[in-house]
């Protein structure tokens, strides 16, 4: 109630503000619409390593053995003469990053004598900042990007990197990178970036509570019907027998990640063809809505949480490492080790395991594989007429590229330990495995090119090695040695580019995850699924799969088990 | 003498009372939550539902982030180019709308263009290559410049200051002032609440700075704090296809660090601005003239 009358002027004031507040819509709190539950930052442990990340200590340990004589290695190279200026951008999930001018870098610059500029840009907004920089003709020597998009094949055929084709043979590392990889960085036959090596074998798996079937007598399930049994039992019957009715049977999180996926013929990938011989998207095909049958059944039984479909994938992680979850999805390779024993500490019966795949409808038995590498560098094609810079750039490529054995990644290796920092500067070993120095990413001159190892074969990289915590070690080997014996399949279509996919692709594949999310929580009837392909089909998704099937066509290229 | 209140006027009084209240909460809760879960311990987070009262309050969180270098490198980033950049908007602002209350010779199209970026945009690209030919990339100016004046908040201003009466620029001429004296004597002073409400909206807006922070700045150790923030918040949200499966593997390596360490760095990316709310607080609510002119 007002009591006294105000000076008209101020209450002018007051409309004003109250206007200018509606427009700008005045920011209550700085950046705090992002404050999302699950942060995640990256420790700065080299992706060829597994993320030894126990939670960043701030405490710099020196080891009493840290020897400060440089091993002064020849790098496997002709003596280079000129120095030369390199300058490189590329998009990054670690953090801190590496200060531009800290001792790796200076590492660099002395080993191929050159002046490496090296700048990261956080994944986040690479995308954003990388077709601004090409646009503005301010494009480094070398380009990092996450994978092969739009952008990627569009730049290329714009002609703004360096086709590598002639380039390749000379270097070992570059050479005993396979044809299915390089396929995924051609463009019109052109080769125009290296590939940064991943495994294909080692990507995300279902894994199992092994405890949690102990104590409820079962066994491992071999089909749907025992999984949903068994994800059922894992919520109803206190698998963790501590009288509480608190698990649920399988982790779930929005946009069906990662589902139930039980080997390539359910999975999401391009497996299963159409009545026309097609190869179609896995989101659209019998083998998926087999999946959505078997999630709608959990999800009607209380084996999924209620809310999953507004579940952050991070937090359906949380659960399962908190212990409340039987069945989730988790890869052997490149781990945090925290999270395990987070997980091993309050629950210490935890066992683990990874469900072996289903035998599908045609025989066949394997999980869908990745692509088979992750990230690329591609040169600035303004350096076609400098040979000299090209071969530095590759020379310094192959050198971090070039596999070293696990076995052999210790201080008694002159190139291991001059990538690292040198022991007790950017690593230090502890029972025979060396582990990264929090903190320590500048002394590091593996740190500022993103570039890893190329393994021979997925199974050289023995990640089981590289652990120190028994649990997680035991859980990745037992992993390895299951994937040992299992096939993958490598989709073909990572090795196409379908301008239509990348156009129009992952709005289709919106589409259908929203009614397959329906179709779970009982919205839409499964019956419907056939009109939710014809809609797919029609928005354009049958000019993809025409394109798509086209390409594989003329280039040869077929689904295959490896 | 107070007016005497009827019965529905207090029933309508409860009902806005509790209205606002409930509002309050809304927007005070997720805040609290926030700094209950930076005091805690992972552990205790780990295990509880909704934790809202910590058992034992403890530091490490913070602890951790002030021991990091980068976040208060980019705290005194943030706090720099807030800084600079509010005087810097405010005196442009302020003395662009100034002209634009004067009889200027081309007034209108000076208006005319200031408009037209209201509801044009170069769009990004071309800004940056304006920011690169001007020799600004890497430089905190590239923070401050481009957007230096809002032409929103310039035409309010000059609205504010239009309304502010001719007699007392008349009575200033007759004392023999001139233009720069009239602005600084007589407008500015008048203008306070118009400058502490222009002033917090460009602070407000200069404390976020996140996306030209990275278009602009190659150099991490230059990043603002909100990009450090994001760095420490990352949405880590795996999508369920193929092409994002390698995205999903490579991010697992990276550990996050725990929730209460990301609940700390919102708590210390966001406080500092808040702070800032109640000082401008009585410039809000002043008179404008007081008194300046006798109808």
């Amino acid at each position: 109630m007002k009591t006294k009358m105000k000076a008209p002027s101020t209450k002018k004031l007051v409309t004003l503000i109250a206007a200018v507040c509606l427009v700008t819509g005045i920011a209550g709190c700085g950046g705090s619409n992002d404050n999302n539950k699950e942060s995640n930052t990256a420790n700065t442990t080299p992706t060829t390593d597994s993320g030894n990340g126990n939670a960043p200590a701030t405490t710099d340990n020196q080891p009493a053995n840290a020897t400060n004589n440089k091993t002064d290695n020849q790098a496997a190279a002709d003596p280079v003469t000129k120095k030369l200026d390199i300058s490189a951008i590329q998009g990054t999930w670690a953090s801190p990053l590496p200060d531009p001018n800290g001792n790796g870098a200076k590492m660099i610059d002395e080993k191929f004598n050159i002046d490496l500029k090296s700048q990261f840009v956080p994944y986040d907004e690479y995308a954003n900042k990388l077709p601004v920089v090409m646009a503005a003709g301010d494009l480094p020597d070398m380009i990092g990007m996450e994978g092969v998009d739009a952008n990627f094949v569009k730049w290329a055929r714009q002609g703004a990197f360096l086709p590598l084709n002639d380039y390749i043979d000379k270097y070992e590392a570059l050479k005993s990178i396979p044809k299915n990889v390089w396929d995924a960085v051609t463009v019109d036959g052109k080769i125009y970036g290296i590939p940064n090596y991943f495994p294909a074998k080692y990507g995300k798996k279902p894994i199992i509570r092994k405890d949690w079937l102990d104590n409820l007598g079962l066994s491992m399930p071999t089909n749907y019907d025992e999984f949903e049994k068994v994800a059922i039992a894992f919520t109803k019957d206190d698998p963790d027998k501590n009288g509480k009715k608190d698990t649920l049977g399988l982790g779930l999180a929005k946009g069906i990640v990662y589902g139930s996926w039980m080997g390539a013929e359910w999975d999401s990938g391009w497996y299963n063809k159409n009545d026309k011989g097609q190869l179609i998207p896995g989101n659209i095909s019998d083998g998926f809505k087999k999946q959505v049958t078997v999630l709608h059944d959990l999800y009607q039984a209380g084996a999924v949480s209620k809310d999953w479909a507004v579940t952050k994938s991070s937090d359906a992680r949380k659960d399962f490492f908190a212990g409340k979850t039987g069945i989730f999805y988790e890869q052997p390779y490149d781990i945090s080790e925290t999270r395990f024993k987070q997980l091993k500490e309050a629950n210490p019966a935890a066992e683990l395991a990874v469900i072996p795949p289903f035998v599908q409808d045609d025989g066949q038995q394997g999980f869908s594989g990745l692509p088979g590498y992750y990230e690329l560098h591609s040169l600035n094609a303004k350096l076609k007429d400098d040979p000299d810079k090209i071969n530095r750039i590759l020379e310094m490529i192959n050198y971090f590229m070039t596999f070293i054995p696990v076995d052999q990644r210790n201080d008694q290796n002159a190139d291991f330990d001059w990538q690292n920092g040198g022991v007790g500067k950017g690593y230090n070993m502890e029972n025979g495995v060396a582990i990264n120095i929090d903190g320590a990413a500048s002394e590091m001159p593996t740190m500022y090119l993103g570039l890893r190892y190329w393994a021979p074969t997925d199974e050289d990289t023995q990640p089981a090695m590289v652990l120190q915590d028994p649990f997680t070690k035991g859980f990745v080997q037992s992993a390895v040695d299951l994937l040992k014996s299992t096939k993958t399949y490598l989709d073909p279509v990572n090795r196409i580019h379908s301008d239509l996919l990348f156009a129009n692709g992952s709005e289709l594949d919106q589409t259908i995850a929203d009614h397959q999310t329906r179709m779970i929580v009982g919205q839409e009837p499964i019956s419907d699924w056939d009109k939710m392909v014809k809609e797919y089909l029609s928005k354009g998704g049958q000019a993809i799969i025409d394109q798509v099937n086209q390409q594989l066509d003329e280039s040869g290229i077929v689904g295959e088990w490896k | 003498m107070p007016i005497k209140r009827t019965l529905s006027d207090r029933i309508a009084d409860g009902i806005n009372l509790f209205l606002l209240l409930l509002l309050a909460f809304v927007m005070i809760f997720p805040f609290y939550y926030i700094i209950a879960v930076s005091f805690s311990s992972y552990e205790e987070y780990v295990n509880t539902e909704l934790l809202l009262f910590p058992k034992t309050w403890v530091l490490d969180a913070y602890r951790f982030i002030f021991d990091s270098k980068e976040f208060i490198r980019s705290i005194g980033v943030t706090v720099y180019i807030t800084i600079v950049g509010s005087v810097v908007s405010l005196l442009l602002t302020s003395t662009m709308a100034f002209a634009l209350t004067r009889r200027l010779w081309g007034q209108r199209f000076y208006l005319f263009l200031v408009l037209f970026t209201f509801i044009f945009g170069a769009g990004m690209i071309p800004t940056y290559l304006i920011v690169k030919a001007t020799g600004l990339i890497d430089s905190y100016w590239s923070l401050i410049i481009p957007d230096a004046i809002g032409s929103f908040n310039l035409i309010v201003m000059r609205q504010f200051f239009l309304s502010i009466p001719e007699e007392l620029n008349e009575a200033a001429v007759i004392d023999g002032a001139n233009d720069l004296q009239i602005f600084t004597r007589i407008i500015l002073p008048l203008s306070k609440p118009a400058l502490a409400a222009f002033g917090l909206f460009y602070a407000v807006s200069q404390w976020n700075t996140y996306f030209t922070a990275i278009l602009y700045l190659n150099d991490p150790a230059k990043w603002t704090v909100q990009v450090i923030l994001r760095q420490i918040v990352i949405l880590d949200d795996a999508t369920n296809t193929l092409a994002s499966a390698a995205r999903d593997a490579a991010q697992s390596a990276h550990l996050p660090p725990p929730e209460t360490i990301g609940m700390a760095a919102i708590i210390l990316a966001t406080v500092p601005i808040l702070i800032v709310y109640p000082f401008l607080q009585k410039h809000f609510a002043k008179g404008v003239m007081l008194g300046s002119v006798k109808g």
